[in-house]
């Protein structure tokens, strides 16, 4: 158990609509927000993976209007957002449903932004001011790939980065007809995102109760997916579900808070082409943890206790905890690497990473990292790159 | 272990603001909801009690008060809501400031509708959804660790004219935030930190067994119970331990999130019950009916009763007992801290409705009155999302056990 903190806030607006038909919830729950002609927008891939039709058929019974702009693309933020609002405006629309991943909802929120306060850069949204809590509701459709920021209070774009809890979606329908079925490879970059993200919230400096309730919920799911694509666990027909609500709920979990060690090093590696910034988050992670127990600045009965179940965890010894942890998540690495001939990594140096290359990689302070996160990177990403553990 | 139901619905819009100097916030919680005159709800206990007075010493002079209300009745009335809103909209106030249990913040919720849609019907916005936009800034400050009404979306308003019970439910009505401060509980009475300790930990427990349980209200219920279990005891042979305090107010509202999510089961079905019909306080009714739930449900829900000797006794314990033994040393666990509570409290907090006294010292709970109980339970809704069915033999069964505080038969419970 983490202690409770001498003072803490917590917030998450988000209600989650989870499982069979989850999707048919959504009219009367905008409604309930007083919401009479939502704007549905989805990027590219919500439409290859057939997620963008279950998402408007949900209101063909509704009697409500709506506006649809399908196949956006991302690549120039400002200009479709701008394209985006004057769409919105002009077909009077009260509220954004984003259907879609990654960089496209970072679009959906500053749309969102946009629309809520007239103003439209960044710069002039957030200038001096804390983003409005009456900004205009916004649904989210978690999907199967995700970078896990979707439904978290984080917008990005090019070097910019803003953090709201007003930011986070109100309203998110994960439902099995509209996750997708990415292949494993996406599938398990997903879960060890939502994995990293689940663990890393989990103990971090601004960490409570209710925070660990998202933490913990996360954890378990994307471990019980990564079991299932491992073939550890039996693989159940849900799997690309369980996937997306991982995502979804690391995202509730991260809220608006800083960013941890993994993600830095994680963002700066992947940077190099060679591997995606999930995977180097997933490898990176165990290297990460235990150089935080050997500063003795992590609790390894609460990190054993998040990672296995009841049973496993009572009858580990105290002593033997935190090794536990750290071997268990490099096993389930290589229980991945060995199920996807390789694709999954093991280590940096299965990505084709040379020492050389690992020498290079400079750790940008993320504007949104932890404070006082100094970390010794080079150590943890000397072992991270052939698998040896810290001690 | 890791429940997933095939649909689930969650969510705890509330904002938590929680620790030691808390109500030293409170301005700063009011400029960010841009209210600079609230007006204070809350009852003649909490009032009597010198909470008031903490709070606005606290708060210095920051803020102007734009008055306080400190007579709501312990059953939220019409009356008392109108009451509420009139003072307001004459003393010109623009947030309202909820200090106490459920009954205060009911009202309160009915008096910010009426401020909010500038009505005098307030009647026309009860049932669900009825309410379209957010109202005037309501803050919410529990004065026990127990009911977890702060993180709740309804509010039930007694219509006295009309005998009825009226509904609000609404995201609406969820306070802007709820302020749990460690000296709002730290001078609450044993007896009653005692009882709303185990209303706490039955809300974890029966949403942790019951049917609509989901990983989110999961995790907020096993939480609630460790915390639950760590600081319960203590608190009560040490009072002033204020970490305990807070720790038992967070574990409160883990609670009250886990079973505004996933719902409850027969315990506070029955213990509705008992309240209404006898008068007996809903964490008296909860701590002695909780073991006879598990009981009840066991062969049901056995297994999920047995995960949650971890957070009750910790890792030792659950690695020790064998599998098919670990929810029955949960029900005794319960019970032990049933026995422990009622020798610290001298008696005071009874193991079973045998030991309940009203004020004047009588039995508050006569054998005779069983069938009543039995009668008033039917019709609560609260037992449809009991794993197993109960019908009149059965609560009578239960009652009576519960009565003499005696274990349940489990020869006698009927399967299906
Ligand atoms: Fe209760």
């Amino acid at each position: 158990m983490i202690p409770i903190p001498a003072f803490f806030e917590f917030e998450c607006p988000v209600k989650t609509h989870c499982g069979h038909r989850a999707l048919d919830h959504m009219p009367f729950e905008l409604r309930a927000m007083d919401v009479a002609k939502p704007l549905l927008i989805g990027d590219v891939p919500a439409s290859h993976a057939k997620r963008w039709r279950p998402v408007v058929n949900a209101f063909r019974d509704s009697q409500m209007t709506i506006g649809v702009v399908e196949e956006i693309p991302t690549d120039d933020p400002q200009a479709i957002v701008r394209q985006l609002a004057a769409i919105y405006r002009d077909k009077d629309c009260d509220a954004i449903v984003a259907v879609g991943q990654g960089p496209f909802i970072d679009m959906a929120k500053w749309l969102n932004l946009v629309v809520s306060t007239g103003e439209e850069t960044l710069d002039a949204i957030t200038s001096g001011q804390a983003i409005p809590r009456t900004i205009k509701p916004l649904a989210v459709i978690p999907s199967a790939a995700a970078d896990g920021y979707e439904v978290s209070g984080l917008l990005r774009t090019g070097n910019e980065a803003v953090a709201s809890v007003n930011l986070m979606p109100q309203l998110i329908f994960i439902d099995p007809r509209s996750v997708g079925q990415p292949d494993d490879i996406a599938m398990a970059e997903t879960a060890l995102m939502a994995l990293t993200h689940g663990v890393e919230t989990f103990f971090r400096s601004d960490a409570n109760p209710m925070t660990a309730v998202y933490a913990r919920t996360a954890t378990r799911l994307a471990l019980d997916a990564l079991h299932q694509l491992s073939g550890i666990g039996e693989r159940g027909s849900d799997l690309a579900w369980t996937v997306a609500q991982a995502a979804a709920l690391g995202g509730c979990a991260l809220g608006c808070g800083p960013c941890s060690t993994t993600h830095a090093i994680g963002q700066a590696i992947a940077a190099g082409g060679k591997i995606s910034a999930a995977q180097a988050a997933g490898v990176v992670l165990s290297y990460a943890l235990e150089h935080r127990a050997i500063a003795n600045n992590l609790d390894n009965d609460a990190l054993w206790g998040l990672l296995c179940d009841g049973d496993h965890y009572a009858r580990t010894p105290d002593s033997q905890r935190g090794s536990a942890a750290f071997y268990f998540l490099r096993s389930l690495l290589n229980d991945l690497f060995d199920r996807t001939d390789g694709q999954i990594r093991r280590t940096l140096q299965d990505a084709g990473l040379t020492r050389e290359e690992l020498q290079d990689v400079t750790v940008l302070p993320d504007p949104l990292a932890e404070e006082g996160d100094t970390g010794d990177y080079a150590t943890i990403m000397a072992h991270a790159w052939d698998g040896r553990p810290l001690r | 272990m890791l429940h997933v139901p095939g649909y689930y619905e969650y969510c705890c819009r509330v904002k938590v603001v929680a620790g030691h100097d808390v109500l030293e916030r409170i301005p700063a919680i009011l400029e960010r909801v841009h209210a600079t005159r609230p007006m204070i709800v809350t009852d003649r206990g909490v009032a009597g009690a010198g909470l008031i007075d903490v709070m606005t010493e606290a708060m210095g002079d920051q803020v102007t008060i734009g008055g306080i209300e400190d007579d709501v009745p312990p059953d939220s009335s019409i009356e008392a809501v109108r009451r509420i809103a009139e003072a307001y909209r004459n003393n010109r106030c623009d947030a309202l400031i909820a200090v106490g249990g459920g009954s205060v913040l009911d009202t309160a919720k009915g008096a910010n509708i009426m401020v909010s849609e500038e009505t005098d019907d307030l009647m026309a916005f009860s049932g669900v959804g009825t309410l379209k936009r957010r109202l005037k800034p309501l803050i919410a400050i529990p004065t026990t660790a127990g009911t977890g009404s702060e993180t709740t979306l309804v509010a039930v308003i007694k219509d006295h004219e009309r005998h009825q019970k009226m509904p609000f439910i609404s995201y609406f009505l969820l306070p802007d935030a709820a302020l749990l401060d460690s000296r709002m509980t730290l001078t609450l009475p044993p007896a009653i930190t005692a009882a709303t300790g185990m209303d706490a930990l039955t809300h974890a427990v029966e949403a942790y067994t019951c049917l609509a349980k989901n990983p989110l209200s999961d995790a907020n219920a096993v939480s609630a119970i460790e915390l639950i279990a760590k600081h319960l005891l203590p608190v009560m042979k040490q009072p002033e331990d204020r970490d305990g305090r807070l720790a038992l107010a967070v574990a409160a509202t883990l609670a009250g999130m886990a079973f505004s999510n996933a719902m409850v089961g027969m315990v506070h079905n029955i213990g509705h019950a008992t309240g209404a019909v006898c008068g007996v306080p809903h964490g008296t009714c909860m701590a002695i009916l909780l073991p006879y739930g598990l009981e009840y449900n066991q062969h049901r829900n056995g297994h999920l009763t047995a995960e949650l000797l971890l957070p009750l006794e910790g890792a030792d314990t659950y690695a020790r007992t064998p599998r098919n033994q670990r929810a029955q040393r949960v029900i005794a666990r319960v019970r032990e801290m049933n026995q422990s509570l009622h020798d610290i409290t001298q008696g005071q907090h009874p193991r079973c409705l045998r030991e309940t006294y009203d004020r004047d010292g009588n039995a508050a709970v006569p054998f005779e009155r069983l069938p009543d109980i039995v009668a008033a339970a039917k019709n609560d809704p609260a037992v449809f999302l009991n794993p197993e069915d109960l019908d009149d033999e059965d609560y009578r069964m239960v009652l009576e056990h519960a009565w003499a505080g005696t274990p349940l038969d489990c020869t006698r419970i009927k399967r299906g």
